[in-house]
């Protein structure tokens, strides 16, 4: 790799293309030349001169991958570049996903699966049991289902209209999982997706006593704790810490998450 | 812990010198209870103007290195709004009285009178006048202005570095009856991104804070502080307790942080207040007023 950028490197750096996955007909994953240090479920801002920057997370680091969906103006720009076209990225930010427990099931909702790939490789390396839940409205709103086909891992798939896998919400097969592990103590559960999913997925953990850590989504714009833009309301089942009063009301999606770890 | 107390006027006195300056987290009751529960001893609003302003796009800020760079585009959500988030704080507050006060920011006189006039009837503990520009008869226009509408609210005029006499412009303002002076507002500057061959800001320039504008604001500081005689509120690049020692040294009677809040988050609070503490202790001084222009006794 040709070069590493280090934390307290806080500018944009330029990094360069090298190659273009599609995942699906609105989503793909941008392959860089270079690498960025970085945890599974920390995110980056990538930069298109005169578009605009918005947060994505580091779905790999050696080389950068990021997953990106197009669903407005600067993700629109991002799917029109090709191989040797550069962008710029600052970064990486927030807390992460944290190793916890024998036992882990990832569950992502949509392009929410980006982060989970890298997450699932992470924690494959550290001995860790992994199986994935991919949810999505669609078959073609899945990603990353080939991807994580190809590690030895357990994977359940459920689209709203059945098109793929199982019809249904991905909480089903879930809670089956769940009933079915063999120490819920010894067990966590990481979740990206939207609002909506993280809740009821939430719930679920709280109803088997098992701890969870869930990815938040927020309009973010300066990334940085200052304008307080992507603050949101964390659930009643989120204890807060002593070191952290007020934070339960006022949850900073960039400074205190995008991660939240209920255990 | 010691007592600490700051007496800024008669009728308004802090728990200690360390509050919330203005623009960070001032744009959600929420957010600056989370500040108010964190150690501050009083919050600062984000400059509010009379219509909700969206603001500008990303990007908005970066760290440069030396200190930050934002530009927002002042982006908050209407006097109205605000009028309501007082009420919310106090509410959230509950017992712990922590004053709340209101930075506003207006094109004209008449403007910054109509924003007096619309949130009187909250009565934030202060209203701090955000200077659009550095101008001796707009400042002198805007306090008459203000005072006819705030009901008595004790006011003050925050001043940007930008002004090459800065101690006149403070005498000026204390002239045309100003309860007191924040010192410094963000500096404006630009940051250019050569690969990209574009300023990295939406808005090309921003607002310069964090260290690099530290030695700035305690000689703009200590200059207001020699030139008047009502007290300082003094920001600009504060991260440790010694910084805030220092810049009370220069003049400041009570001392706001901004961008302390990136580089520790809100537990920058209680760091400062340990960390000033240790300093009083170590250096034998009992109260806070024994260090407010030390540097000129
Ligand atoms: C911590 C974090 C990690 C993220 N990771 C990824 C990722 O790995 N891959 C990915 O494709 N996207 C990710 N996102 C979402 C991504 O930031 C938005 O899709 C992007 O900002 C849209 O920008 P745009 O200019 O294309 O859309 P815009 O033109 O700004 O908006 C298009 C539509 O998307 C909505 N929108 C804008 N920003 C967000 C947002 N942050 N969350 C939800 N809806 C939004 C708008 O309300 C609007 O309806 C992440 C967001 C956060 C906060
Ligand atoms: C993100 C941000 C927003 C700000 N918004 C305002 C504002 O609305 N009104 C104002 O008077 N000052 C504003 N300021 C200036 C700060 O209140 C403070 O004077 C300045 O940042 C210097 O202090 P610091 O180095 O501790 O940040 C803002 C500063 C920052 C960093
Ligand atoms: S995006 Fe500004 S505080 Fe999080």
């Amino acid at each position: 790799m040709e070069k590493t950028i280090l934390n307290k490197e806080k500018r944009s750096h330029v990094f360069t293309i090298d190659r273009i996955r599609h995942e699906n007909e609105m989503t793909s994953s941008l392959i860089m030349k270079e690498s960025l240090e970085g945890e599974p479920g920390q995110f980056l801002l990538l930069w298109l001169p005169g578009v605009g920057e918005k947060p994505f997370s580091i779905a790999g680091t050696d080389p950068l991958v990021v997953t990106v969906a197009d669903v407005g103006k600067l993700t629109h720009e991002i799917h029109t570049l090709q191989p040797g076209d550069r962008v710029w990225i600052r970064g990486p930010f927030g807390q992460g996903y944290q190793a916890y427990g024998t036992d882990a099931l990832l569950v992502g909702g949509g392009y929410g699966a980006s982060p989970l790939l890298f997450l699932a490789e992470t924690l494959i390396e550290k001995g860790t049991r992994v199986q994935v839940f991919l949810g999505a409205r669609t078959k073609d709103l899945l990603i990353l289902k080939d991807q994580f086909e190809e590690l030895p891992l357990k994977i359940y798939i459920t689209t709203n209209d059945g098109s793929c896998g199982i019809q249904g919400f991905v909480t089903v097969p879930l809670e089956e999982s769940i009933r079915n592990l063999p120490d819920p103590q010894d067990a966590c559960v990481y979740a990206c997706g939207p609002k909506g999913m993280l809740i009821g997925i939430d719930a679920l953990c709280e109803k088997y006593n098992i701890a969870r850590q869930l990815s938040w989504e927020a309009i973010m714009r300066c990334g940085m704790g200052l304008c307080g833009n992507c603050k949101i309301e964390m659930p009643d089942t989120w204890d807060e810490p002593s070191d952290k009063p007020g934070s339960k009301k006022a949850w900073l999606v960039c400074r205190d998450g995008p991660t939240s770890f209920t255990k | 812990m010691s007592n600490f107390s700051c007496k800024l006027f008669d009728n308004l006195i802090l728990k200690s010198p360390l509050i919330l300056a203005s623009g960070i987290s001032g744009n959600s009751d929420g957010l600056l209870v989370r500040a108010a529960k964190s150690g501050a001893a009083a919050v600062t609003t984000k400059g509010v103007t009379l219509k909700y302003q969206k603001g500008a796009e990303n990007p908005v800020s970066t760290d440069w290195g030396p200190g930050l760079i934002t530009n927002l585009g002042l982006s908050n959500p209407g006097i109205e709004s605000m009028a309501y988030m007082i009420k919310t704080f106090r509410n959230e507050m509950g017992d712990q009285t922590i004053p709340i006060f209101v930075n506003i920011h207006g094109e004209s006189a008449e403007e910054y009178a109509e924003i007096a006039r619309l949130i009187a009837p909250s009565h934030p503990d202060l209203l701090e006048i955000d200077l659009p520009f550095p101008d001796e008869t707009l400042a002198r226009e805007i306090r008459h202005a203000v005072i006819e509408n705030a009901s008595g609210i004790p006011i003050s005029v925050k001043i940007s570095a930008d002004y090459p006499k800065i101690g006149q412009l403070a005498k000026v303002i204390e002239d045309a009856g100003a309860d007191a002076i924040s010192a410094i507002n963000s500096m404006k500057g630009l940051i250019v991104d050569a690969y990209a061959a574009k300023p990295f800001l939406s808005s090309g320039s921003g607002g310069i804070s964090g260290p690099a504008i530290k030695p700035i604001a305690l000689y703009c500081i200590s200059e207001i502080y020699q030139a008047v005689n009502i007290p300082v509120i003094g920001t600009g690049g504060v991260l440790t307790g010694l910084d805030m020692a220092e810049m009370m040294m220069a003049g400041a009677t009570i001392v706001g942080v901004g961008s302390a809040l990136y580089y520790s988050g809100y537990g920058a609070f209680s760091q400062i207040m340990n960390e000033f503490e240790t300093f009083m202790k170590s250096e034998g001084y009992q109260s806070t007023s024994e260090l407010v222009g030390k540097i000129w006794r």
